[in-house]
């Protein structure tokens, strides 16, 4: 079976840069809610001092990671996100301090064992950071009745345009990475590990190839340049030839699907201690906004504004819409106070988009033909408008993972994908 | 000549066939249930579905069938509740006739005269208030507010529901209260309630006051003046928001005069 896929322009016009750590933000704001499940409670109040690396949320719910200072400085409040699912969260502001002084308890974990392990994981604030934001010590921490795991696939597709900040995570730093995979492989107990990068970034295919040449357990693979290779279904096919089938996650298929990012975070995490409170962000945009030369990534401490990122970003002018993630799935951003998150790899600025109005679907079946999952999303716009919940059903409208592929290729510019989803939210729903 | 033999003979066919389907249907004609015609008949026919059947002839079935109270039309009202009951030979009395109302009545703080509401940003995608929902609880700054793209005109079967300024207005006299506005309304502000029920907090917001008022010129800031003008006792305050008590208002229209926000609006 060949995944159906689409080609996207290319845009890489940060790739080949050294990241580079600006000057800090004069506040971060932190939020609450960095990762999916129940939200943190702020540990702290407004008047106090915190470090960096200092606890500063946490939840006793079972899908939730706790949140970090990522500055040194002085709690100035507390304000309100909302979430583009249109949920409010709350958030910690920080005034940055000149000392960034480092939480004295911060020291490398002891790690002797699979439990000893997994509560590293969740001290640090891991989560998954290709953007599903899925606490990664659950991730790791699996239903071992359920299945077991043979298979550790490191997910270094990034098959979004624009976005390098998995690239430059292999290129900058590939010893950490074989040393995360090998510290999961170790204490979860799992025999192999697979590691996907499209082929149109050949430099992190040669240098994976290098530093793993040691350990034959860890394989690397070279996937198409298409669209959409990091969704998860999709990766564990072309890596493992399995299917994952609706309703069922890749653990049932015997894998664990990782970013790239995160394990060389956990081995980061096991080397110094410090919690996830840094990112590495890409920013880059229409070229008529931001110059060839000012696409770069950075690092900056969690929650650093959108406000502070473009001002380090050097724009020509104002740009028409920000965009935090990718083209295809990223969420447009109004608010210039929204923080950047854990999850958060890149800020994309671009100009006004293309105004073409939608006109009526000519049956040319582009869309059925990029679903790389096959759906067909012609029938479930049909029916949707009708709101036939049946035939939804029918259609497995509900498995629809928004990559956007159809309504890219839709030469009537439909909305198609936006109406998947709405086709998702009424099978849930109902 | 030529032409004539054809004509006579397919008109000839033609009369045959007519006579044959006559007779075989006065032959094999198949008794159905004459009250369910009959119910069938009277039912308005648009099928709304506000009785809790997929159709009206559905629903007629069940009234024949006597599962069902036959005063469940609720577009009829009493002009099909009288005729149901001549069908039936006994009385039945009509449900209380009732009315769909958008609790939202929203106006820009800085341009209260223009026709658009206030808007977080610009929302180019598909014009349906569910799909605007989807990003960030839509684009206008009041969260809970009418998003105004007009989900529920365009559900309406009777053309009841209006767009004025960019706020969804129910005329109450065509309306059936058939309640798929309701179903079809992503920010649950339409409810169905009593024609007689003149006086209504036009407002669904449960913000504090001043961020009501930040967004808004005819929010409810709950400031409580309604409940202590209120002869009735009929209003409370749940959530930030005033709460007319219908079992008790007696529709004077004190609370509306005295609301400082004009978010209580009399009809």
């Amino acid at each position: 079976m060949i995944i159906n896929t689409v080609t996207l322009p290319v845009h890489n016009n940060s790739a080949e840069k050294a990241t580079v750590t600006p000057e800090l933000p004069e506040k971060v704001i932190i939020s609450m809610a960095q990762s999916i499940g129940a939200p943190c409670e702020p540990l702290v109040k407004p008047g106090d001092r915190v470090l960096k690396g200092q606890l500063i949320g946490d939840s006793s719910g079972n899908v939730s990671a706790p949140v970090h200072a990522s500055v040194s400085g002085k709690v100035s409040g507390e304000t309100e996100i909302l979430n583009i699912s249109g949920k409010l969260s709350r958030a910690i502001v920080i005034e940055t301090d000149s000392i960034q002084e480092l939480h004295p308890d911060i020291k490398p974990p002891t790690v002797t064992d699979r439990e000893s392990f997994l509560k590293a994981v969740r001290d640090s604030g891991s989560v998954g950071l290709g953007g599903a934001g899925f606490p990664t010590h659950l991730k790791l921490d699996y239903d071992r009745k359920r299945a077991t795991a043979d298979t550790l696939i490191i997910n270094a597709a990034e098959c979004e345009p624009f976005i390098t900040s998995d690239y430059r995570e292999i290129m900058e730093l590939p010893h950490d990475v074989i040393e995360g995979i090998r510290l999961v492989m170790k204490y979860i107990g799992i025999p192999k590990a697979l590691i996907g990068i499209e082929g149109d970034k050949p430099d992190a295919i040669e240098k994976m190839r290098e530093v793993s040449a040691n350990f034959p357990e860890i394989t690397v693979k070279q996937l198409p340049a298409k669209y959409p290779q990091g969704a998860e279904k999709v990766i564990v096919y072309q890596m493992t030839g399995k299917l994952v089938k609706k309703g069922k996650l890749p653990l049932d298929s015997g894998c664990i699907v990782m970013n790239v990012s995160t394990i060389s975070f956990l081995a980061e995490y096991m080397r110094t201690g410090i919690p996830l409170i840094t990112r590495r962000v890409t920013i880059d945009g229409d070229e008529e906004l931001i110059d060839k030369e000012n696409a770069k990534n950075v690092f900056v401490p969690v929650g650093t504004t959108l406000e502070h990122l473009r001002k380090i970003a050097g724009l020509k002018r104002e740009p028409a819409r920000i965009i935090i993630g990718g083209p295809m799935m990223g969420s447009c951003v109004y608010d210039m106070n929204t923080p950047v998150v854990k999850t958060t790899g890149s800020v994309l600025f671009l100009g006004e988009p293309d105004f073409t109005r939608e006109s009526p679907c000519i049956r040319c079946g582009k869309c059925i033909h990029v679903c790389s999952i096959n759906l067909n999303p012609y029938e479930i716009n049909r029916a949707y408008d009708a709101k036939n919940v049946e035939m939804l059903k029918k259609l497995c409208a509900d498995m629809c993972m928004s990559c956007a592929s159809c309504s890219f290729i839709c030469p009537a510019k439909r909305h198609i994908s936006e109406k998947g989803q709405l086709a998702k939210q009424l099978v849930l729903k109902k | 000549m030529d032409y004539l033999t054809p004509i006579l003979f397919f008109a000839g066919i033609g009369v045959a066939a007519g006579v044959i389907l006559t007779v075989a249907a006065k032959l094999f004609a198949v008794e159905g249930n004459v009250i369910v015609k009959k119910l069938t008949e009277q039912l308005p026919g648009t099928n709304c579905g506000a009785c809790g059947f997929a159709n009206c002839s559905k629903y007629a079935e069940a009234i024949a069938a006597e599962k069902v109270a036959p005063n469940q039309c609720k577009p009829g009202g009493v002009a099909v509740a009288e005729k149901i009951g001549e069908v039936l030979g006994k009385s039945v009395n009509a449900a209380e006739p009732e009315t769909a109302f958008v609790f939202c009545n929203g106006k820009p703080p800085n341009s209260p005269d223009s026709s658009a509401i206030d808007e977080k940003y610009r929302y180019n995608g598909g014009q349906s208030c569910r799909a605007c929902e989807l990003y960030y609880n839509g684009k206008n700054s009041c969260r809970f507010g009418c998003t105004g793209l007009g989900d529920c005109v365009a559900i309406c079967p009777e053309n009841a529901i209006s767009l004025v300024n960019s706020i969804a207005v129910v005329d109450s006299r065509r309306c059936t209260a058939c309640g798929l506005c309701i179903k079809a309304c992503p920010k649950n502000i339409i409810r169905v309630q009593s024609t007689g029920q003149r006086v209504n907090v036009a407002c669904s917001s449960k913000d504090f006051g001043a961020k009501v008022k930040s967004v808004c010129v005819t929010g409810c800031i709950g400031c409580k003046i309604c409940i202590k003008k209120c002869p009735q006792s009929a209003i409370q305050m749940r959530d930030n928001l005033a709460e007319i008590n219908a079992e008790l208002c007696d529709n004077c229209g004190i609370c509306a005069s005295s609301c400082p926000m004009k978010s209580i609006v009399k009809s």
